[in-house]
């Protein structure tokens, strides 16, 4: 531990995990909640796509990324529940985009885009003023999905019964899908593709086995990744692992030890 | 003519369906505040579709229906249509619909006899307590109409004998209420008008009159 806080951008690195993860599992709960569990796969790999291309492009990065996850957002809440429900057309899209990002990564000359740190992240490479700009922005973006996480759950619950209560559903859920795609967004840079998906679903995962209520859940998502965090950023300096993936290891086992208690 | 004397909802020369496909022509009806209307025809004859209408979810492809302004509504899902049942309490559940839920809540539940459950997991339930849920929910933030899709689908007798009860008593509380059923016993149990639809149609009808005309798909 005390090896790690020496190291240049540690805390920064910590800083940035902890609101990035809070912010991947409080915006994650509703797409638990919802058994859309599968939509997170999506969301990571057209960030993941969009990441890649902004590379080919030259344009920024986090804007071709947020754009990806936007626009595929979009298109799942427009596409009639029955192409979007069944999992194996959104396993198909998510293998295309993966597919897709890989190999179009592969092309570019000189190894422009780093695959092993898009796909598992490395915080430890990430410039500290970067570093710090991400953690505000997931700070502000937790603060709106804590606020709003009512009339989220409201509208994803049943859009009719939130509308005859004034609680505007198609804003909420429009606001919901910027958040998701916010979250996904600087997830990249401070996690990496394969990390985003567990962040999104682990800590709701665990949540809603162990509490009933909604400030409970939040609690528990955010403790969740607060532990895993700390934990796999430690554990995998001292081990030497990409951290991102480590903390997604943490976090899929603390999810297998809550399902065996809570069944 | 006050407030409270205008009709809730008026349909008039309404053609009510989906794109260009046709389900209900020439409705022509009114709910009026304390109205008990059931909505009396088998699956797929509209009756959903009617009371999608009313919702204000899909509009009249020809024809007026109309609301009275600032009518309140509150809305009883089909039991099987109301969403996945969540790993929550009853009591927070309620809460994500209502602005003012410490004060709302209690009496709402306290309404449809679930107080003592409102701890409980939503997923603990059986399907009565259920829906008993939807219709406290329905309640809390005070409608003069009521909406009800098939609203004892799937409860057992007994649970479906205290159900009608506890309308029976809502409805003799002032709250008007539009149930869409394809039970004719629920009718029975309920109905002080009974809307037939049937073959495109809705037709004012006697629960007598509809007993003796023979409709296929519905239960007797």
């Amino acid at each position: 531990m005390s090896q790690l806080l020496h190291y240049a951008g540690a805390v920064e690195a910590v800083l940035t995990l902890l609101a990035v993860g809070s912010l991947l599992g409080v915006s994650g709960l509703p797409v638990v909640l919802t058994g859309r569990t599968f939509t997170s796969l999506v969301l990571a790999s057209a960030a993941g796509l969009g990441g890649v291309v902004g590379h080919v492009t030259g344009f920024p990065v986090w804007l071709t990324a947020f754009a990806f996850a936007l626009a595929t957002l979009a298109v799942l809440e427009l596409l009639p529940a029955r192409l979007t429900g069944p999992d194996g057309v959104l396993a198909v899209v998510y293998i295309a985009m993966t597919a897709a990002a890989t190999l179009l990564a592969s092309k570019l000359p000189g190894g422009d885009v780093d695959l092993l740190g898009l796909q598992f992240g490395n915080i430890l490479a990430l410039p500290r003023a970067s570093a710090l700009r991400t953690a505000v922005l997931a700070a502000a973006g937790l603060a709106a999905a804590v606020a709003t996480q009512r009339r989220i759950l409201a509208a994803a619950g049943d859009q009719t019964c939130a509308r005859l209560a004034g609680m505007g559903p198609r804003l909420a859920l429009a606001g919901h899908s910027l958040l998701l795609a916010m979250a996904v967004t600087l997830g990249l840079d401070a996690f990496g593709v394969i990390p985003v998906c567990a962040g999104l679903v682990v800590p709701g995962f665990i949540a809603l086995r162990l509490s009933r209520t909604r400030a409970g859940w939040i609690v528990v998502a955010m403790l969740i990744v607060a532990v895993t965090t700390v934990v796999g950023l430690v554990g995998s300096f001292a081990l030497d692992f990409p951290p991102g993936v480590f903390i997604a290891g943490l976090m899929a086992a603390a999810a297998t030890v809550v399902w065996f208690m809570r069944r | 003519m006050g407030t409270s004397e205008l009709p809730a909802v008026t349909f008039d020369r309404a053609v009510l369906g989906y794109g260009r496909r046709v389900v209900l022509s020439d409705v022509t009806l009114r709910v009026a505040s304390g109205d008990l209307a059931v909505v009396l025809g088998p699956n797929g004859a509209g009756k959903t579709t009617l009371l999608r209408t009313v919702l204000g979810e899909l509009r009249p492809l020809d024809g007026r229906v109309s609301r009275r302004a600032g009518l309140r509504l509150g809305y009883v899902p089909q039991l099987n249509s109301s969403g996945s049942w969540w790993p929550m309490s009853v009591s927070e559940f309620l809460a994500l619909f209502c602005r003012r839920a410490r004060r709302a809540v209690g009496p709402a539940l306290a309404a449809v006899g679930m107080e003592a459950l409102a701890g409980a997991s939503l997923q603990e339930l059986s399907g009565g307590q259920r829906q008993r849920v939807m219709l406290a929910r329905a309640r809390l933030n005070g409608p003069e109409l009521l909406l009800l899709d098939e609203p004892t689908q799937s409860m057992d007798p007994a649970a479906e004998q205290a159900y009608l009860a506890l309308l029976s008593g809502l409805h003799r509380q002032g709250t008007a209420m539009l149930i869409v059923t394809h039970l004719h016993h629920v009718a029975r149990a309920l109905a002080h008008r009974v809307l037939a639809v049937e073959n495109g149609c809705v037709r004012e009808t006697s629960l007598s009159a509809y007993a003796e005309a023979p409709h296929a798909g519905v239960e007797p």
